[in-house]
């Protein structure tokens, strides 16, 4: 009895099969990824202003000189990266108190489970709208508050003082991002070996020298991928900066995402828009790069 | 199987003929019970010093409009059941829908209603001119009327072929102020005004005798002793600097150079000249030191006009600089608090009064339509309703904003109705003839006639509210706000 064989090698027949099935990912990636970026790539390089549509010429390097002579850009990079310090330590810290907190065992732990997430279903410019009540000076949650327990903080404009302004921004964001932040570390506690705390308890171990010698080393790798994305998404906010305080007072709270949206859709001036937005790119890649490397020397 | 039907000739004679005698039946019961009057309505010119030339409108039920206007002869439009989209920036939104309501019960004309926040508005529309959308009618603020006037994204009114040369003249000579300067900007006719108004000084006269004071400043010097006299009295920011957002920040930058005595703003060839003003500097110092005594509320920065509007009611601020059409809330009993009926417009602050005059600032904001309005005349029926005669030749909308919001309006001969004067007294203290007084200095904003003024806003913004808080001195501020202009002017003309 014969076998009829293909005249296809099997292993380019699997090739081919595993092409087929990416082709949907691979296009709509495309579109929406790949040929954007290159487009905002080669617009960058542009005199691009639909204010000006006949002025359209390519310009080599003038948006990314224009932009190095910008103060603005600098005062932008100075705000973005203290913005993202702030808030990335706030959301690790933070969402890791949550998480512990979460998993342990207790009455209520699935409502105050979910009432966590809230935050998270909350879209940037309305959690900034809701930060901007808490934040008013006369009417404000906050001010109420801290002058109803004795600090007597009277109308401070916490969002509208060069010296609160990023800080409060910052504050608002942490609360929106801490959720996810809680949602992984829980998983990753959950998955921790309970033999290891035992045999810690046993040999006298506390609850702090359990936390720091079994817990945080065990939660690294989780640790490393909300630094990695809490950088990530930290360093393009614009929603929060939108809603809440629209880059001011002066350029306090002027982040790089803020310089963009004016630069490309209130001036229409896309190729420097174009340039900021490859600037933030760079950046965001060489970070992330720079968190991987050590995320797989340090963890793997 | 079933049988085949066939029409004989005598059939088809007979449905042919009732068919016909349907039509002829049908068509004369039309013609019976169709009503045979032409509505005429035959419109005059208000009491007015300008007189208006006659103009008769003949209106049949099929909204057909023959316009027989003295002067050239144009086409005879027809107004046909269209709908309009009309773009404005949200403000008083219940009140502007309720009278489209009676420019649609009257031509049978449906308006699209659209609407952007304020703040939004500007780079709406510029997104959607850029998609080239269909829109009929936009509310244009000057401050980018020559940029979108020179970027095509609206159109000369003169240019639709339905308005006569005599209409046209006719609200030429009714205009006034800013309304005309920015109606008819560069010799062409752009639209008719929304509202008009002119940027004042205004302060609360019982706080400032309170604090020992019979008049209200004229200079700075002046105004720093008031402030710090109204401090020490309890009144907890003395001075507005309420609104901060980036076009009425460059509006104060105006304001403080042209208390400086700095006009012309710039040169022919765009050049500023306000660098180096020592005045300009002393009057910035009296900001940053305003601030530093803690006489100025930094959510001033940020809040909105019901905040501000508070915040006088409440007495906690006694001075403040904006369009006038504010004293319509701050001395209205159920907003105006304590400040109710207290509110005084008072003349523009210099740095001294000695070697200029004051100057005040005058604006207007205009409906004008776009290139891609494809219902021109409709449309041009809808502008005439929003910021002229309606069809019974009345300043209506103009009279109804007046009276509703204290919006100014460009038409002088307004001022002679008794309603609006009724009203105005009631609230637009000392007396609204002082208003009149200073709108003869007033100039329009001298900014807005460059096409960069809504980006050298948004690099100004920053600069002025750290130079304000401390952080930037006054004479770098000057310096950086120039060179930022000249930038923008390279930019956008190449020299």
């Amino acid at each position: 009895m014969s076998i009829k064989t293909s005249s296809i090698p099997l292993r380019v027949k699997e090739s081919l099969i595993a092409w087929i099935f990416n082709i949907p990912t691979i296009a709509i990636l495309a579109g929406v990824v790949i040929i954007p970026t290159i487009q905002a790539i080669y617009i960058s390089f542009m005199f691009y202003n639909l204010k000006l549509p006949h002025e359209t010429r390519f310009t080599g390097l003038d948006n990314y000189i224009s932009l190095i002579f910008d103060p603005l850009f600098w005062q932008s990079l100075k705000v973005t990266t203290i913005f993202t310090i702030i808030s990335v330590i706030l959301i690790i810290t933070i969402g890791l108190a949550f998480a512990i907190l979460l998993s342990q065992n207790f009455k209520g732990r699935g409502i105050l489970r979910a009432l966590m997430l809230i935050p998270w279903a909350i879209t940037g410019v309305m959690a900034g709208i809701l930060w901007r009540w808490i934040y008013n000076p006369e009417y404000g949650l906050l001010n109420v508050f801290l002058n109803s327990i004795g600090i007597r903080i009277g109308s401070y404009a916490w969002l509208n003082e060069p010296f609160t302004a990023l800080l409060c921004v910052a504050i608002a964001y942490a609360w929106s991002f801490t959720p996810t932040s809680t949602i992984l570390y829980l998983g990753a506690l959950q998955s921790l070996p309970l033999d290891l705390y035992d045999s810690a308890k046993v040999d006298g171990a506390g609850v702090w020298q359990r936390f720091y010698m079994i817990t945080l080393p065990l939660l690294k790798p989780t640790i490393m991928v909300i630094l990695i994305i809490t950088t990530m998404f930290s360093l393009k906010e614009l929603g929060l900066v939108y809603a809440m305080t629209q880059g001011g007072p002066g350029s306090e709270t002027t982040v790089i995402g803020w310089l963009l949206y004016t630069e490309a859709f209130k001036f229409l001036d896309f190729g420097k828009g174009g340039a900021v937005g490859i600037v933030l790119m760079a950046i965001t890649i060489i970070i992330s790069f720079i968190y991987i490397k050590l995320l797989y020397r340090e963890v793997f | 199987m079933g049988e085949e039907k066939k029409i004989n000739r005598r059939d088809y004679l007979k449905y042919t003929g009732a068919a016909i005698g349907g039509l002829v039946v049908g068509g004369a019961l039309g013609y019976v019970l169709k009503p045979s009057e032409v509505i005429k309505e035959t419109v005059t010119a208000p009491a007015a010093t300008v007189t208006l030339p006659a103009t008769t409108i003949e209106k049949t039920v099929t909204h057909t409009i023959t316009t027989t206007i003295t002067g050239s002869p144009i086409t005879t439009p027809t107004v046909r059941p269209v709908t309009l989209d009309f773009w404005r920036w949200s403000y008083a939104s219940d009140f502007v829908a309720r009278c489209l309501k009676r420019f649609e019960d009257h031509y049978g004309i449906k308006v699209n209603h659209l609407e952007a926040p304020s703040a939004e508005y500007y780079a709406k529309l510029l997104s959607l001119f850029v998609a080239k959308t269909p829109i009929e009618v936009v509310t244009v603020r000057d401050e980018y009327l020559e940029e979108w006037m020179s970027a095509g994204w609206i159109k000369p009114l003169d240019e639709i072929g339905v308005i006569s040369k005599s209409e046209i003249e006719d609200y030429r000579n009714r205009l006034a102020g800013p309304s005309r300067e920015r109606a008819f900007y560069k010799g062409r006719f752009w639209g008719l005004p929304y509202y008009t108004g002119t940027y004042v000084w205004y302060g609360n006269k019982n706080l400032i005798k309170k604090a020992g004071f019979d008049e209200f400043p004229k200079t700075y010097d002046e105004l720093y002793e008031q402030c710090k006299a109204l401090y020490k009295e309890g009144v907890k920011y003395p001075i507005s600097i309420w609104p901060g957002h980036a076009m009425e920040i460059g509006v104060k930058i105006m304001r403080d150079v042209l208390a400086a005595g700095i006009y012309p703003v710039f040169d022919e060839n765009f050049e500023p000249l306000w660098r180096d003003n020592d005045k300009l500097i002393k009057i910035w110092e009296f900001y940053q030191e305003a601030w530093k005594n803690k006489w100025i509320n930094p959510a001033d920065w940020t809040e909105e006009t019901s905040y501000m509007i508070g915040e006088f009611a409440a007495e906690r601020n006694c001075f403040g600089w904006h369009s006038y059409y504010q004293l319509n809330a701050f001395n209205d009993p159920k907003r105006g608090g304590k400040a109710a009926g207290h509110v005084n417009i008072f003349n523009t602050i210099t740095y001294d009064k000695k070697d200029y005059p004051a100057r005040a600032l005058g604006y207007a904001r205009i409906y004008s339509i776009t290139p891609w309005c494809e219902y021109p005349y409709e449309s041009w029926l809808l502008i005439q309703f929003l910021g002229g005669k309606d069809w019974e030749g009345k300043f209506w909308m103009a009279k109804q904003w007046f009276l509703n919001y204290g919006l100014g309006f460009g038409y002088p001969e307004l001022w002679n109705d008794s309603e609006i004067i009724a009203s105005a007294k009631a609230w637009l203290l000392p007396d609204p003839s002082f208003i009149a007084e200073i709108e003869k200095t007033a100039i329009a904003h001298p900014h807005s006639i460059v096409k960069w003024a809504t980006e050298w806003f948004e690099a100004a913004r920053p600069l002025y509210q750290e130079m304000v808080m401390g952080t930037r001195t006054p004479k770098e501020t000057q310096a950086q706000i120039a060179d930022k202009w000249v930038e923008l002017r390279k930019k956008y003309t190449g020299k």
